[in-house]
């Protein structure tokens, strides 16, 4: 394990390419970005900029073409498909756009569902989810299937689902494009809240420059290209 | 115009799923094959039987036949002097075999001069000689003793050539021929004639059978009712004139219920194939609801939307077809032999040159073809037209209209089943209406199938979650949520799965009657007759055989049978009744023979039957509607018709056509016949019957006889019993192939279905080996499901099959027996197979991107 001061999260010239019809379109080109413990980094870009492609390459659901990720010490890169997927299982929450919630499974299998394909639900794991549940406020909607839900509950269960394994880092694509102004500032205030308590680090893709203006560290995609500033600075 | 568009836009969609057009075109290729392939063999079989008869009978109208004393030659001669008429032929015809193959071909003995009207290809036959190519070759006959003409294709399969002698015999004689000339068949007509004749003058022939003055029949073209007349009063007592059609189709009747058996089950497989396209339709409405809906939003009608999924089933409905017409000609060509060598071994002998097409055949294909991709494709397109364009951009999942579907399709299936059951308690014997029930409680039963589905997913998913964690729980309500498509493809697999069973069962059932049938008849040690050459031929042995035998060490009694086609004039429709004399008390030799009904008890029959009772078989009396009530059966005897009364009707299984036993002592007043046809031997108890097999062999070496053992004559008759159902066998196979490849459909549907829901598992830890782990839990709960759901079904199938079907066909009842092992056999196929469809689509989703399924979100 790193220590707190050492890079959490580390992108070494990473880079990614799509090919459509023969032609190769570059998405990432040789981006490099290091992010610490417990930090909440927004990626902000326009569509089509790279930010999904970006999220997916850091959770290891996709693989770059060039370039190393190495997260909390281990190079995610040399990781075969299988070690990729034990290693986001453990260690990644992930929240989406769409909610991607099971529809075949409840509100509460959906939240254990990753510790379920580890096999690690403990009872500690169980009194950890129930009290995740309270906190997004649908304790009293455990056995619903995700179907009767709307959608900001169902952003809440995805919430829910992306901590309860006690992740290291948590990685959201756009997790209130779907969602309505109210339920948006409500989704978003439960991540980050739950994020910073427990000490996750956070990387969240996003449109919204008000959303980006909490983050710690902002990232800006265009063109394939990578640019970081602090959050200090003014947001344009 | 706008359908152009609604078309255009079905026309790239099919290119994205290419697979799935191609299990489309398979489905229906697969089905239209089936059913045409069946009808050619068939048909083929029929035409053949049909050609050859018609073509020997030329252009008879008429013919005098006689019974097993034949037609005496007298009447020939007193026709053409005494009543004028030249154009009749007289014939004598009987089967022989070669020397060196022993090659059965059918010896046809004639008068060349009476020939010019009667057979026109033997009269126009350019016959190749030793002396040149000549039309007045039939004159040759004539003028060389013991000359024979065959046809090119003959002289091939025997390797000769004119000039050449080869050897031909029968159960009495051996004699050497020579081929005088070889006939070239110049049509298909003449070639089906000549398959395997061998055509010799008349009076060579009558020698060589050893029938000297007597005919096999005299053919004759009459046509005033006047000649008619007074042919038919000039006709002694024992021969009778006839119609040459009507003796035409009675004959080739005979094989009717077994080929409508094949043609039903071949459009088995094509409601199997149904199912299939139904499922790829459905599919292909659901994938395309949101484009529909934008369709519907932007002005596209209902009858647009219904015409442009129905133009694609079309179009895939006629290349299908075609391909399928195609398919089924050749496939056919592979079926005639299994379904010639068992009309052969049952009922007559029967060579197919030339597969036969007919226009009937194609246009049921096409039919077919048609109106099941276009029926199959109606539901799911008028439900492409309820799709409105809110509910589709609404995202409402298309699942639930489905929900209702299944309550439907239970109420639907009880109305199928009752209406099925119901026409089984139809007072009809009519076979085609058995097969209509039949097929109504299998589709009654099958739309039960969604419903029993669903409550069995429900069921069942306590258990597998146990057993299986999250994939545990996933996998049955995956299943449910997809019913639309696992529901239709498990009711297809379940319908093939319950037509294996109930096909095993009723093959289970039939061999364990006969075996027991046959425990009860072969109480007799030796069994000696001429090889098989079907019913209709009579095999002539020489009575005074018996003496000789009797003096076999070891052998304490010999007894004969007369095996003869006798004709029933009460039933002309029917063919002529085989009619077997024995000279043994027949409780002697099957003394545990059971009786449906007798009218004595049962030691007492032997001796009605030497006071001129007959005893019949169940099939028998089926046929001819014999009750205990009405138990009289005239048949014709040289001395006339003669009305027997019927003491027994007992079960039999040697032939679905039926015997008559009578007394050899009635049957010897009755006919001037003297020939036996076969002998059962009873030997001591300490004689080894091998032994006595070897010493009879050496005794008849040369008269072509055939000596068997018990055991061997009992695996003679378990081999014809299992070629009879190689060709179901075979079907049923198939039928299982196309319900493999629904389920493979199904399952590549339900992951094309399940792909962003996958891929999101994938994303949140699943690993590919639990992505395997989780599609095999969703295919092997499918395959145990329609495993299961097929027993009960295949179960009432054998029991439909066994009580109205069989019994309809053949006239047979046979005993309901369960073989375990098959019950499981068929659960463990249904899975397997399952499981094996699950290869593919687990393959797929194990190297799905879990980026890119999330993309396509």
């Amino acid at each position: 394990m790193s220590n707190d001061q050492s890079p959490f999260v580390t992108l070494s010239d990473i880079s990614k390419y799509y090919y459509d019809h023969g032609e190769q379109r570059v998405v990432l080109n040789k981006v490099s970005l290091e992010v610490k413990r417990g930090e909440f980094v927004a990626v902000l870009g326009s569509s089509g900029s790279g930010k999904t492609t970006l999220l997916h390459l850091i959770g290891g659901i996709d693989t770059p073409d060039d370039g190393s990720i190495v997260i909390d010490g281990s190079e995610l890169t040399s990781f075969n498909d299988s070690a990729r997927t034990r290693f986001r299982r453990r260690h990644v929450g992930m929240i989406f756009q769409l909610f991607n919630l099971i529809p075949t499974l409840t509100v509460w299998e959906n939240v254990l569902l990753p510790a379920e394909l580890e096999g690690a639900v403990t009872a500690k794991l169980r009194n950890q989810a129930a009290a995740l549940l309270e906190r997004v406020g649908l304790s009293d909607r455990r056995n619903t299937f995700p179907d009767r839900l709307s959608g900001g509950e169902q952003q809440r269960v995805a919430i829910a689902r992306a901590l309860a394994h006690q992740p290291l880092l948590v990685l959201a694509d756009e997790p209130t494009g779907n969602l309505d102004a109210e339920n948006s500032a409500r989704v978003l205030s439960l991540l980050l809240e739950l994020t910073r308590e427990a000490g996750r680090t956070l990387m969240m893709a996003t449109h919204d420059h008000e959303i980006a203006r909490q983050a710690s560290h902002i990232c800006r995609l265009h063109g394939g290209a990578m640019t970081t500033q602090p959050v200090a600075a003014p947001v344009p | 115009m706008a359908i152009t568009v609604v078309s255009r836009l079905a026309y790239r969609a099919l290119q994205r799923r290419l697979l799935q057009s191609a299990l489309f075109l398979f489905s229906i290729v697969a089905g239209v094959a089936l059913v045409v392939g069946v009808d050619v063999a068939a048909e083929s079989a029929r035409r053949a039987f049909a050609l050859s008869t018609a073509s020997l009978q030329g252009n008879a109208t008429h013919e005098i036949v006689g019974g097993p004393s034949g037609v005496p030659t007298s009447l020939y001669r007193r026709l053409r002097t005494n009543l004028g008429i030249r154009t009749a032929a007289p014939v004598v015809q009987s089967t022989v075999r070669e020397g060196a193959s022993g090659l059965a071909l059918t010896l046809m003995g004639i008068d060349p001069f009476a020939e010019t009207q009667m057979r026109q290809f033997l009269a126009d036959a350019a016959v190749s000689g030793a002396t040149g190519v000549s039309g007045q070759a039939l004159l040759r006959l004539l003028a060389e003793p013991n000359t024979v003409l065959v046809s090119e294709s003959v002289a091939a399969r025997l390797g000769v050539e004119p000039g050449d002698t080869f050897e031909l015999f029968t159960t009495q004689n051996r004699e050497t021929f020579t081929l005088a000339g070889t006939i070239r068949p110049w049509n298909d007509l003449s070639r089906q004639a000549l398959a395997a004749l061998v055509i010799a003058d008349i009076a060579t022939a009558q020698e060589f059978l050893d029938t000297p003055h007597v005919l096999t029949r005299i053919d004759l073209i009459l046509t005033d009712a006047q000649t008619l007349l007074e042919v038919r009063e000039a006709l002694p007592p024992g021969v009778a004139l006839r119609p040459a059609e009507s003796n035409r189709q009675t004959l080739a009747q005979l094989s009717d219920s077994f080929t409508l058996n094949l043609q039903a089950l071949s459009l088995l497989a094509l409601v199997v194939g149904m199912f299939l396209i139904y499922n790829i339709m459905s599919f292909s409405v659901v994938q395309r609801r949101v484009q529909i809906g934008m369709l519907r939003a932007i002005g596209a009608t209902r009858r647009q939307i219904l015409a442009s999924i129905l133009l694609e089933a079309l179009v895939f409905g006629v290349v299908g077809t075609f391909l399928g017409v195609a398919a089924g000609y050749f496939l056919g060509g592979f079926l005639v032999g299994a379904v010639t060598r068992t009309i052969t071994d049952l009922y007559y002998r029967v060579e197919v040159q030339v597969l036969t097409l007919s226009t009937f055949t194609v246009a049921k294909g096409v039919a077919t073809g048609l109106i099941a991709s276009l029926g199959a494709a109606l539901l799911p397109a008028i439900g492409a037209t309820r799709v409105t364009a809110a509910s589709a951009l609404r995202s409402v999942d298309a699942e639930q209209t489905t929900r209702t579907h299944v309550d439907l399709a239970a109420a639907a299936g009880l109305v199928v089943l009752a209406a099925g059951f119901g026409l089984t308690q139809l007072q009809t014997r009519s076979l085609f209406f058995g097969l209509g029930a039949l097929f109504l409680i299998l589709m009654g039963c099958i739309l039960f199938t969604p419903a029993a589905l669903l409550l069995a997913m429900r069921s069942v998913q306590p258990v597998s979650g146990l057993l299986f964690g999250t994939l545990g729980r996933i996998a049955p309500r995956a299943i449910v949520r997809s019913l639309s498509r696992t529901g239709v493809a498990v009711a297809a697999l379940a319908l093939a799965v319950s037509v294996i069973v109930g096909v095993s069962v009723m093959i289970a059932s039939f061999r364990g009657t006969v075996t027991e049938w046959l425990d009860g008849a072969l109480t007799a040690d030796v069994f000696i007759s001429a090889p098989a050459s079907g019913l209709l031929e009579t095999i002539n042995i020489d009575p005074s055989l018996t003496t000789l035998l009797q003096e076999v060490p070891g052998v304490t009694h010999v007894a004969t049978a007369r095996d003869v086609p006798v004709l029933a004039p009460d039933y002309p429709q029917l063919p002529p009744v085989n009619l077997v004399a024995i000279s043994t008390n027949p409780q002697q030799v099957s003394p545990s023979r059971r009786f449906v009904w007798l009218a004595v008890e049962q030691d007492e029959v032997w001796e009605a039957m030497q006071a001129g009772a007959i005893i019949v078989t169940e099939s028998f009396a089926y046929r001819r509607r014999i009750t205990a009530e009405d138990y009289a059966l005239t048949l014709l005897t040289d001395q006339g018709p003669r009305t027997f009364p019927i003491v027994g009707v007992f079960y039999h299984y040697g032939t679905d056509q039926g015997i008559v036993l009578m007394a050899d002592s009635v049957y010897r007043d009755l006919y001037a016949d003297p020939w036996v046809s076969s002998f059962v031997l009873f030997v001591t108890p300490e004689t080894s019957s091998e032994s006595v097999v070897e010493n009879v062999r050496r005794l008849v070496a040369d008269q072509g006889l055939v000596v068997q053992g018990t055991r061997a004559l009992r695996t003679e008759v378990f081999a014809i019993f299992d070629r009879a159902f190689n060709i179901t066998a075979a079907l049923r196979s198939l039928v299982a192939i196309v319900a493999f490849i629904g389920i493979l459909s199904a399952l590549m549907a339900l992951q094309l279905d399940q792909k962003r829901t996958l891929g999101t598992m994938r994303a949140l830890g699943l690993t590919a080996g639990q992505l395997w782990r989780l599609t095999f839990l969703v295919t092997g709960l499918m395959g145990l499901a329609a495993g299961l759901f097929a027993l009960p079904i295949g179960l009432l199938l054998a029991k439909l099959l066994i009580d109205v079907i069989n019994v309809r066909a053949f006239g047979w009842t046979f005993a309901y027996i369960v073989p375990a092992g098959s019950l499981l056999q068929a659960v463990l196929i249904a899975m397997v197979a399952a499981l094996l469809a699950g290869i593919y689509p687990a393959w797929r989703v194990s190297r799905l991107a879990p980026a890119e399924a999330i993309r396509n979100e």
